[in-house]
């Protein structure tokens, strides 16, 4: 695992975000987000509820205004493309809602809704096109009569399939999936999840997988970012983050996930954050966990925490940390 | 290519409910509804009398063989005028709300859509014109074109676009933030396309409870302005003159007046009841058949 690591940095990232941040307002939705995908890497960006993942992902999709920072998809500024230019390059990214009923358009058939993406990019021939959409149709594992259904005459499993197979049209390099199997009932989960999987490997597809817990992240990323209050407080390997979390904030989100084995689970030490979130309209000074910090109260409650935002900074091959004093 | 095999339930269609124009009222709409345009159509064939044609033997007659719904002051047929009069109110009544709806839509969307100062602008000349009354609006706008039937339809129209556009406009901000209108964005659909494809066919139903009601409310501004002398010009038969008309003799011919109101009135029931069963059908999810 270590020796690809070392291969992927060091390749031409597909994408690479500097210093991301989005203001709604006053309110700071991200506030100086980096990171690197590399081609064919899954990122896992996990955060809890208003912690600016999505917004995250839809800044890097142009679908809102950044207030700050630059995203580069195969080295194109997308933040400084006229409107046309920018038309073309979404081509190499698209995005998996996460409420799939909600990105089709009901008063769309299947098969319109398919050949949509083909209709834009200019592709008239009308018998490449069903050909296309039947292709996308086995693609995603769905039957060659659901072509002539509305989206309220499926499944929402079916739907998110549809909502994969219309980003797959354009054979894009990245897909942005925003908490894709959250609004799944777990049976269907699972197999959503392992189609992306399927996909992934198979079309050598890019991946940013947003998701507000750790426990789905956890078989599709190759490394794993956490956010908290519009910041990435962690990035790592995947098995390093579940095996050696260092950030206080991410040992308590693991200490949340429930152990398969009942001898381990009864051992299993709950790390509970006390309190709220802080408003992203006036987060705290310093460390945006200073308020809540289970490490901090430990330590007795140094002042450094309040007083200086911690950097994200390598504390192991590839394992980035924003704490004044997580250790191994 | 990965072939992924799923479960696939086999779907199931739900049963079809008598629902939209296999209605027992969506039925009736259609029967209201064609029996009028028929009658708007075919009147110079089926209409008994000349609608201007005096009988000087019968001044404010009641029904009877000879005149099934009596005559009027000068001797003229009521039915044969009511039958004519149709022709007035659906142009009117049509042809001012699909202009209010044609300008008003198309003004919603360019403000909801763009928002930033083309919505501004639009939106001030829109609240301007809705400052007016409308009946004042129609009339000013009568007395400065002259009275006509296509200047009817421009003042009516005129007066009823600004509730078109802010009706539009508001449902546009609604719709434009769902997700299958972000997933076009994402796509790269230019701006026409989300509007059109994305946009218009969910903001249509209630633009089409409005139009209803506007059809109705466009029919009863041209009697105002035919009883103020501005609509269509005498003898040229219209439902609100002869309305009026039928006012100064309500003692001794009081079916003058009950007869073109009974026509404006299942008019507009029909006109009301068929866009109420349009947009059932309209709607992919009522289970009609599309």
């Amino acid at each position: 695992m270590p020796d690809t690591l070392k291969v992927q940095e060091k390749a031409q990232p597909l994408l690479k975000v500097t210093d991301l941040a989005v203001r709604f307002g006053e309110v700071r939705a991200v506030d100086g987000v980096s990171f690197t995908i590399a081609p064919g890497e899954t990122l896992g960006l996990v955060g809890e509820s208003g912690s600016g993942k999505s917004t995250v992902g839809r800044a890097i999709l142009q679908l809102v205004r950044s207030s700050g920072g630059t995203v580069e998809l195969d080295g194109t500024d997308l933040g400084a493309l006229n409107g046309e230019r920018l038309r073309t390059m979404r081509r190499k990214m698209q995005v998996v809602f996460q409420d799939p009923r909600g990105s089709l358009d009901p008063r769309m058939r299947i098969s319109a809704i398919l050949a949509e993406p083909l209709v834009i990019h200019g592709l008239r021939d009308k018998t490449a096109m069903a050909d296309r959409v039947r292709d996308l149709m086995r693609l995603v594992g769905l039957h060659d009569d659901m072509a002539d259904r509305f989206p309220h005459q499926i499944s929402g499993g079916q739907a998110q399939r549809v909502a994969i197979g219309r980003a797959l049209a354009l054979e894009p390099a990245l897909i942005v999936a925003d908490e894709p199997v959250s609004s799944l009932d777990v049976s269907i989960q699972a197999q959503v999840m392992n189609l992306l999987a399927d996909l992934r490997a198979s079309l050598g597809l890019s991946m940013l997988f947003i998701a507000h817990d750790l426990a789905v992240v956890r078989h599709i990323s190759d490394r794993i970012a956490v956010m908290y209050l519009g910041q990435i407080v962690e990035l790592a390997p995947r098995d390093r983050i579940y095996a050696k979390p260092l950030h206080p904030y991410t040992r308590s989100l693991l200490s949340a996930v429930p152990v398969p084995d009942p001898a381990r689970e009864r051992a299993r030490k709950r790390i509970i954050l006390e309190g709220d979130p802080p408003s992203p309209d006036n987060p705290p000074p310093g460390c945006p966990l200073s308020s809540r910090c289970a490490l901090r109260r430990e330590l007795g409650d140094p002042a450094e925490c309040e007083k200086r935002r911690p950097a994200l900074t390598e504390t192991a091959l590839g394992h980035h940390v924003a704490c004044h004093f997580a250790r191994e | 290519m990965t072939d992924v095999s799923t479960h696939t339930p086999h779907y199931v269609p739900r049963p079809r409910t008598t629902r939209g124009l296999r209605s027992p009222l969506g039925i009736l709409a259609l029967v209201l509804v064609v029996l009028i345009l028929g009658v708007a159509i075919f009147c110079g064939l089926i209409a008994p009398y000349d609608p201007n044609k005096q009988d000087y033997n019968a001044f404010l007659e009641g029904p009877s063989a000879a005149h099934w719904l009596g005559t009027d002051h000068l001797g003229r047929d009521l039915l044969s005028r009511l039958m004519y009069g149709s022709r007035v109110a659906l142009m009117v009544g049509f042809g001012a709300v699909g202009f209010a709806m044609f300008c008003g839509v198309t003004l919603g969307l360019l403000a909801g859509y763009s928002r930033g100062f083309l919505d501004d602008a639009i939106m001030r000349v829109v609240d301007a014109i809705l400052a007016f009354p409308s009946v004042m609006l129609a009339l000013g706008i009568m007395a400065a074109l002259g009275p006509g039937l296509s200047t009817i339809i421009i003042a009516i129209g005129i007066a009823d676009m600004p509730l078109f556009a802010r009706l539009t406009r508001s449902q546009v901000l609604s719709v434009r933030e769902r997700d299958f209108v972000t997933a076009a964005l994402a796509m790269g659909a230019r701006a026409p396309r989300i509007i059109i494809r994305h946009i218009l066919p969910h903001i249509l139903g209630p633009v089409i409870a409005l139009a209803t009601l506007q059809v109705g409310h466009a029919i009863l501004i041209e009697a105002v302005l035919s009883f103020l002398g501005l609509g269509v010009q005498p003898p040229t038969a219209s439902w609100g003159a002869i309305l009026k008309s039928g006012f100064d003799y309500l003692e001794l011919a009081p079916w003058i007046s009950a007869f073109s109101g009974l026509a404006i009135l299942m008019t507009v029931l029909g006109v009301t009841l068929l866009e109420d069963a349009l947009r059932e059908q309209m709607d992919p999810k009522s289970g009609a058949k599309t």
